[in-house]
């Protein structure tokens, strides 16, 4: 195994969410949910202490009656790369609870070993990041539907998106047994790809020109891993986060929304960072 | 009762008073600890946290005492190292505050985190790249050097000095004091610094980020400064209130003038500093991420540009002036004024840059997020000023924590303490 | 009042056909298949059905000769259930329509009013159905009521949406409260300021305000359905309920 892995070029896995499909219905959240054992509480409208590992947000262009338009635009766990996997909450976590896979591109969340002092929550400008403020309970007979591949969380602890990691395991040993190099594009999907009924969501490996996503996307490495498709955005990409979750639009005022500009700023079109 | 225990040549107030001063400020403690209980057994929803606010109140509490507990190891450095022999006389009192502030954050800290049995975790599968973890080692080791400060004093207790062990301990621990306080001011520049860094660092929050200069973010040094700068201030705050309470002269005022010039200049060069920072900030760091200071000032009624104002001219410049102009700096009224003016602006500096980087929305579609404490953080962040109340009472009744009282307040005749026990008719009003 | 319950399994533990009512150009059935063996002690409708016209006899018995209802299934599908097991869906070759000409008589009837007098209710009150709100009669999974925005249910109160220049006229901000009020009835909501909705016409989601099920879903928001009435629709006699006047008053 170890030996077909440095063969192996690193994998950097990715996605790219079309939000002209996007309608809003919320099954990838759902979905996502009910993969990862997510618990919930009777009461969720406070969004501020919701965990939704992955939230649609509802973006509106600010226009008034009849000119309004809106998008939903689905916000998992980016994936920051930073500069060489110097990603906001990765490098600022004390206890090494959370870490960059060069090997796939994911962020990870080692719940046994967090110890719950919310740096990375406090890092993570995208609300990506969970506290387990109470201890998850599931009413009885529910824990039945509880997923074996997950393992729930204990109170006191940060959660996040892991990509179903999980799923990656799975196809990983199976590409294993079946003699393949690499796992492949269809054997490793995340839960709300799969689930949206609009497609909207692409995944797969960024560095794989076969995959679709790669195909989309086209990252260019020599522009920080910027799309060099014109309707591709990141969310706050001039941050420098590197994230590997880029957005579809072609509406102008969508990909505006997605990063901060100033005034005089075309969109898409920003100075470098100053670190 | 316990007169045998209270150092000599100088008065303390009956023990009934004590006793009773300590159970009302125990009330309070008892109260602090049954929130901090709560907190323990129930978990962290019993404060108004939330994922916005991962960081509130208490981390607030934790940078604000770090920083105003900088008194020690700035006396410290200045007594010990640069030979400001008059500090003698303050110093005492300074690592003692030290030792409460230090002490008190790590009580926080073990409240804060959700997993409180897991706090270890943070030593045995350290991350170097993390600010925390600095941290934590700094403080950890600072604070054991505070223990090792405060022991010798201890020991100088009337009964235990009387034990030839002690008392041969204690004068030793005197003689190696210098090397302890040039580690403790090693360590406080480090942990002061990398707790700048835990805001500086967040590069996905513009408000808070900042560039590096030698040592990247330069907060670093913002911080370590502004300790140095305004921590003697708070130790002369606390040693203003104890006269007060007790009604008595501690310390002399040429003591106290030394340590309010110096604490004046430094707050003048960290204000500096700071406007430069500011100013590079507003028009430069910010901007080049798709932000400005309208984007953090003008969203919610609360964080207005006031916040600015307050931070760099009422508690940067204003007490900077007063402490740096003898005249006023010798005028009581003044130098109160500006040390109390310059806390409430360490205090403020330390809020915005934990409370105001998370109300901050950084996606453009998110919004301000405004947050307020339940009381359970209240009463766990008042636990430790109940605690260092007592602390200080019962330290400052059997410990001769001030060098010069016994001598800024003479008592008559020396077979005063029989007349005590016989008499306590006779007995002066109340002290401490 | 039944007498007798017959508790059915849920659609993740049971065979059945899905046929699509309308909407797409040829025929579709679906066949959703068992993915979890019953978790109660429930029986399937069809099973059931089966059972009972056996213990009757005679001609009944004769026209449920199945096993179970896996087999009816099975038998009644014929050639389209090999293709539904692998599929999951059959889509007929080609479909011949009965006519091509499109009539609609409704189009010359008049227009139906809404109830309620404009005086009264100055702003006309819209039911919406919310993809993440399951409006029939069994409603949200502590899931979907999960992902409901926090501009829709608020703790247990429930939101109408407003054009923000509408809710400035009646003095009402982002998430106040305020009193609503139709010909039908009255409820207490919070009004949430929406750019997108036009000015004088207030929405509201249905599916919510149930008041079975457990603390998930139960009395979060109001049901819609108590403050709209039936209006008919006089060609067809059917329910054209599509909204009511209303009014909105700070509470």
């Amino acid at each position: 195994m170890k030996h077909e892995q440095q063969h192996n070029p690193p994998m950097k896995y990715g996605m790219a969410i079309d939000l002209d499909k996007c309608t809003g219905c919320g099954a990838c959240m759902v979905a996502c949910m009910s993969e990862n054992n997510v618990p919930f509480k009777t009461d969720e409208s406070n969004k501020l202490d919701s965990i939704t590992w992955i939230r649609v947000y509802k973006l509106t262009n600010g226009k008034s009656f009849p000119d309004t338009d809106i998008c939903y635009l689905p916000r998992p766990c980016q994936h920051c790369e930073g500069h060489g996997g110097h990603s906001p909450c990765v490098s600022v976590c004390p206890a090494t609870a959370t870490d960059y896979s060069h090997e796939t591109g994911i962020v990870s969340q080692i719940y046994t070993r967090c110890f719950g002092c919310r740096y990375c929550m406090a890092a993570c400008p995208y609300h990506a990041r969970y506290f387990n403020w109470w201890d998850p309970v599931w009413p009885d007979g529910m824990e039945k539907y509880l997923s074996p591949n997950v393992s729930p969380r204990m109170r006191g602890v940060v959660e996040k998106c892991s990509f179903c990691f999980h799923r990656y395991q799975q196809a990983k040993n199976k590409a294993y047994l079946n003699g393949e190099r690499r796992v492949p594009e269809a054997a490793y999907q995340t839960a709300c790809t799969q689930a949206c009924p609009a497609g909207a969501i692409v995944f797969g490996d960024l560095n794989n020109p076969e995959h679709k996503v790669h195909q989309i996307v086209q990252p260019d490495p020599h522009n920080g891993n910027r799309s060099k498709n014109p309707r591709a955005f990141r969310l706050l990409e001039r941050l420098g986060t590197n994230t590997k979750v880029y957005y579809l639009s072609s509406r102008e005022w969508v990909r505006r929304a997605g990063d901060n500009y100033l005034a005089h700023e075309t969109t898409g079109h920003v100075s470098k960072p100053h670190h | 009762m316990d007169s045998a225990l209270i150092p000599k040549g100088v008065k303390r107030c009956p023990l009934w008073q004590f006793l009773l001063g300590l159970g009302i400020v125990g009330v309070v403690l008892a109260w602090g600890v049954y929130a901090m209980l709560l907190c323990w057994f129930k978990g962290l929803n019993q404060t108004n946290m939330n994922d916005y606010y991962g960081f509130a109140l208490w981390i607030w509490a934790d940078l604000a005492v770090i920083a105003v507990g900088g008194g020690a190891f700035f006396s410290g450095l200045l007594k010990y190292i640069i030979g400001k022999d008059e500090l003698k006389y303050i110093i005492n009192y300074a690592v003692l505050i030290g030792f409460i502030c230090y002490s008190s954050a790590l009580l926080i800290l073990a409240i804060d985190i959700g997993q409180p049995l897991r706090g270890w975790f943070i030593f045995w599968h350290a991350n170097v790249h993390s600010m925390l973890t600095e941290v934590a080692f700094c403080l950890s080791c600072y604070f054991s050097v505070l223990t090792i400060e405060y022991i010798p004093l201890i020991l100088e207790n009337r009964q235990i000095d009387r034990v030839p062990f002690f008392h041969n301990l204690s004068h030793n621990m005197h003689e190696t004091m210098a090397v302890f306080a040039a580690t403790g001011a090693f360590l406080s520049f480090f942990h002061q610094g990398s707790l700048g860094g835990v805001a500086g660092v967040l590069f996905g929050r513009p408000f808070s980020f900042r560039e590096g200069l030698l040592i990247w973010p330069w907060t670093f040094f913002l911080f370590t400064w502004s300790a140095a700068a305004y921590g003697p201030c708070f130790t002369l705050l606390i040693t203003w209130i104890t006269e007060k309470v007790t009604r008595k002269k501690l310390v002399k005022d040429n003591v106290v003038e030394l340590l309010a010039k110096i604490s004046g200049w430094m707050i003048f060069t960290y204000t500096i500093a700071k406007i430069f920072d500011t100013t590079r900030w507003a028009n430069i760091t910010a901007p080049g991420l798709g932000q400005t200071l309208a984007d953090f000032y003008t969203g919610t009624a609360m964080y207005g540009y006031w916040i600015l104002f307050a931070e760099i001219v009422l508690g940067g410049l204003v007490p900077a002036i007063i402490l740096i102009s003898a005249p006023l700096r010798k005028n009581p009224v003044w130098r109160v004024t500006a040390i109390i003016l310059a806390v409430m602006g360490v205090s403020l500096n330390r809020w915005v840059m934990v409370l105001q980087v998370m109300a901050v929305p950084v996606m453009p579609f998110d919004k301000w997020a405004l947050y307020y404490p339940s009381w359970q953080e209240v009463a766990t962040t008042i636990l430790p000023v109940a605690y260092g109340i007592i602390l200080i009472m019962i330290s400052y009744r059997y410990l001769p924590i001030f060098p010069q009282e016994a001598e800024l307040n003479p008592i008559d005749d020396e077979p005063a303490v029989v007349a005590e026990i016989n008499t306590p008719a006779d007995l002066e009003p109340a002290q401490a | 009042m039944a007498d007798l319950l017959l508790p059915d399994h849920v659609y993740l533990e049971r065979f059945e056909d899905v046929p699509v009512t309308a909407g797409l150009a040829s025929q579709t059935i679906g066949l959703s298949k068992p993915v979890v063996s019953p978790q109660f002690n429930t029986r399937h409708l069809g099973e059931t059905l089966i059972c009972l016209a056996r213990a009757m006899g005679g001609s009944l018995a004769a026209s449920f000769p199945w096993a179970d209802y896996e087999t009816c299934l099975r038998e009644t599908l014929a050639e389209k259930w090999d293709v539904l097991m692998k599929d999951g869906v059959w889509t007929a070759e080609q479909m011949t329509t009965a006519g091509s000409s499109f009539r609609a008589p409704a189009l010359e009837a008049a227009t139906i009013g809404v109830e309620g007098e404009a005086s009264a209710f100055p702003l006309l009150l819209i039911p919406y159905d919310s993809l993440r709100i399951s409006s029939g009669y069994i409603g949200d999974a502590p899931f979907m009521i999960k992902t409901v925005a926090d501009t829709v249910i608020k703790g247990k109160d429930g939101f109408v949406d407003i054009n923000p220049q509408t809710a400035a006229e009646i003095g009402l901000g982002e998430g106040s409260l305020a009193l609503l009020t139709t010909p039908c009835g009255e409820a207490s909501v919070r009004v949430h300021l929406d750019e997108g909705i036009m000015p004088g016409v207030i929405a509201m989601a249905k599916g919510l305000g149930h008041t079975a099920y457990d603390g998930y879903l139960a009395d979060k928001g109001v049901n819609i359905n108590e403050l709209i009435g039936p209006v008919e629709d006089p060609s067809s006699g059917h329910d054209a309920a599509w909204g009511i006047r209303a009014k909105l008053a700070k509470a």
